[in-house]
């Protein structure tokens, strides 16, 4: 009993985690139709700004990050998505894809391949006990962090006029800049949104690994694109349940396949989620606009 | 189109987007692959890339569909042809779990190259029943996983990979010859495939699948063709991949640095024709290679900025042309040059007229 409970707290933190990394992808991609794969490389980057900023008083620490994070999505949106901003899907796709291999191999050349461990502050660390439990303390703060943002993304969307005019945006573009939303402040908001959840997502990553590295973020984003796809991309409630469910899914694995096939856990994850995909092509939470595109 | 033109003539006007561009590029194989070593490998990896690149093409190119997962294939034909060709003993050493038929088995390359073609189309006529239902970017996205659990697999896969340890002593007996070869074969069914009945209704739901849809194509079957052609393409380029390489370990750069430099290829080259296939891996090859070797130089540039280098022009084309250099236009049939024939600088007119009979031969 006391491992299922833990499994579960488990899931539900991982299922947090990726729910952010799926909300930043999603919320980019349903107001300017772009793919971002360069998300990845959003959270390697704040994730090698926590390294450089390790030795700092913790809230000057995150904060650094979160900045850093913010401040390269913003200097993406400028120099490479703003020119290509409308143009068909595929071409901001392999612009994203461009961004991500370019500002991954300058990591590599600059910081080199190897993975360099971060001097992390104790609470990340150690286990917490709850009702006779052991809980892991980083899954807590994660949760903790999940949580935290995810209730703000929602007041935000539902209370703020940004976050109104980010909604509007995302279902029809077009018109909502005909009824007066400026469409470069909109987009330069959900980039920082987007590049805030990706720092959010780079400490919570570290803190579970305990390194950086140049490759860091390619998993991470394969794992918020495809929790966007099984929640229908263009949805941002879909991307957040796709990636609780993709959290779920991954411990659920963990825990039941037999020692021999464990090693295998992420082929059997994207088999299933294929499986997913053949009953519903769509997603869960398809975006009209979307289906009716294809 | 006049009846009287005589067959010749209409088999050379139908093959000339194919002839042009695989002349071209032995015509440039002749000149530099024929130098020095490392020209010989440089100018190798090229053909090995064309092969790659028209393979991905043959889906990515009709369908409309961007593949990132393609190389999964290209892995599959890599580490299939290898275990096929690496002799007996070496085996028995290297890899003492194989199953016996693959334990004694041992193949030609030229054998080894089509099993694993054969092998990875196989793979991909599985795999593309659940990927071809999908549309647009949710299909890339779910390419790039399925890249993701073939390079698990064969990570993991000890008894047969040897994971990351390294599948060594593969023969490496990829030549200009074998290369050019297999580069212009693929060319060949490229170009045959997307001027077939079956290419063209590809490509007529490309451009329109709701028309395409109206008008009673399944897109779904042609895609599927598509697919598993282009996977034994892919495959056979991996497999000649494997003879050049002779020490496969899957990680990132076996995967994830062919992905984007295939990638670049198509969009430099431009995805919608063969020749942008051709033509954009040539280009991309010699940007390589010169910036490979100003970063051997003295003082010269530090080796990682190459790909930084690559993704900037890229970004830089994406920007100012993304349809590639050549537009996604094949190579034009040359006209005969008519005594009246408008020059530069004629009314309008003129201009219309010529316009008007480039449409008539396209």
């Amino acid at each position: 009993m006391k491992l299922v409970i833990q499994d579960v707290i488990n899931a539900v933190s991982l299922g947090s985690l990726y729910a952010l990394i799926a909300l930043g992808v999603a919320l980019l991609f349903s107001i300017m139709r772009l793919a971002n794969f360069a998300h990845g490389e959003i959270i390697a980057v704040s994730a090698f700004a926590m390294l450089a900023l390790s030795g700092l008083p913790v809230p000057v620490w995150i904060l650094g990050t979160l900045a850093a994070g913010v401040l390269v999505a913003l200097l993406m949106e400028r120099i490479a998505f703003r020119p290509v901003r409308g143009k068909d899907m595929t071409t901001m796709l392999i612009t994203a894809f461009a961004v991500s291999f370019a500002v991954k191999d300058l990591l590599l050349f600059s910081q080199g391949a190897l993975p360099k461990p971060v001097r992390l502050p104790g609470f990340f660390s150690g286990t917490v006990e709850v009702a006779g439990l052991q809980i892991a303390a980083n899954s807590l703060v994660s949760l903790a962090a999940s949580a935290v943002l995810l209730t703000g993304l929602v007041v935000f969307f539902q209370k703020t006029d940004l976050g109104v005019q980010m909604r509007a945006a995302a279902d029809d573009f077009g018109m909502a800049r005909l009824l007066g939303v400026r469409a470069n402040l909109l987009i330069a908001a959900a980039f920082a949104i987007s590049g805030l959840l990706a720092a959010v997502a780079a400490i919570l990553l570290v803190s579970q690994s305990g390194s950086v590295e140049p490759y860091m973020g390619f998993a991470p984003v394969i794992v918020g694109f495809v929790a966007c796809v099984i929640g229908g991309m263009g949805s941002l409630k879909g991307a957040a349940v796709g990636g609780m469910l993709l959290g779920c899914l991954t411990v659920l694995l963990q825990a039941t396949l037999p020692d021999g096939l464990a090693p295998y856990r992420d082929a059997f994850l994207y088999s299933l989620v294929i499986a997913i995909l053949v009953v519903r092509p769509q997603g869960l939470f398809a975006s009209p606009a979307v289906v009716e595109d294809a | 189109m006049p009846e009287n033109q005589s067959l010749a003539l209409r088999a050379l006007r139908y093959a000339w987007p194919l002839i042009v561009p695989a002349g071209l590029l032995a015509l440039l194989t002749l000149v530099v692959g024929t130098g020095d070593k490392t020209m010989t490998l440089v100018t190798t990896k090229m053909l090995i890339f064309v092969t790659l690149a028209v393979g991905v093409y043959i889906f990515s190119g009709n369908s409309g569909i961007l593949s990132f997962g393609h190389m999964a294939f290209m892995a599959v034909g890599a580490y299939t042809s290898g275990l096929l060709t690496i002799p007996v003993l070496q085996k028995a050493a290297l890899l003492p779990d194989l199953p016996g038929f693959l334990a004694d088995a041992h193949l030609s390359t030229a054998l080894a190259a089509i099993v694993g073609g054969l092998v990875a189309a196989a793979f991909a006529m599985v795999v593309a029943i659940p990927l071809m239902r999908l549309n647009g970017i949710a299909a890339s996205i779910a390419s790039l996983a399925l890249l993701l659990v073939v390079q698990t697999v064969i990570s993991n896969w000890e008894s047969l990979t040897r994971g990351h340890s390294a599948l060594i002593g593969v023969p490496v007996n990829s030549t200009v010859g074998n290369t050019l070869l297999v580069a212009v074969l693929a060319m060949a069914v490229a170009y045959v495939y997307q001027t077939s009945r079956r290419g063209l209704l590809l490509r007529a739901s490309r451009e329109d699948p709701r028309a395409a849809r109206a008008a009673g194509i399944n897109i779904y079957r042609e895609r599927y063709l598509a697919f598993a052609l282009s996977a034994f393409v892919t495959g056979v380029g991996g497999a000649m991949y494997a003879h050049y390489l002779g020490v496969m370990r899957p990680d990132a750069g076996f995967f994830l640095d062919p992905t984007f430099m295939v990638v670049t290829m198509l969009v430099v080259g431009g995805i919608n024709s063969l020749s942008g296939a051709v033509l954009g891996t040539v280009v991309i090859s010699a940007i390589s290679e010169v910036l490979r070797r100003l970063a051997s130089g003295e003082g010269g540039l530090k080796p990682g900025l190459q790909t930084v280098i690559l993704g900037v022009f890229l970004l830089v084309m994406l920007i100012t042309r993304p349809s590639g250099l050549t537009g996604g236009r094949e190579v034009p049939f040359p006209r005969r040059r008519r005594r009246d024939a408008p020059t530069p600088g004629a009314p309008a007119g003129g201009d219309l007229q010529t316009a008007n009979e480039q449409e008539a031969v396209t």
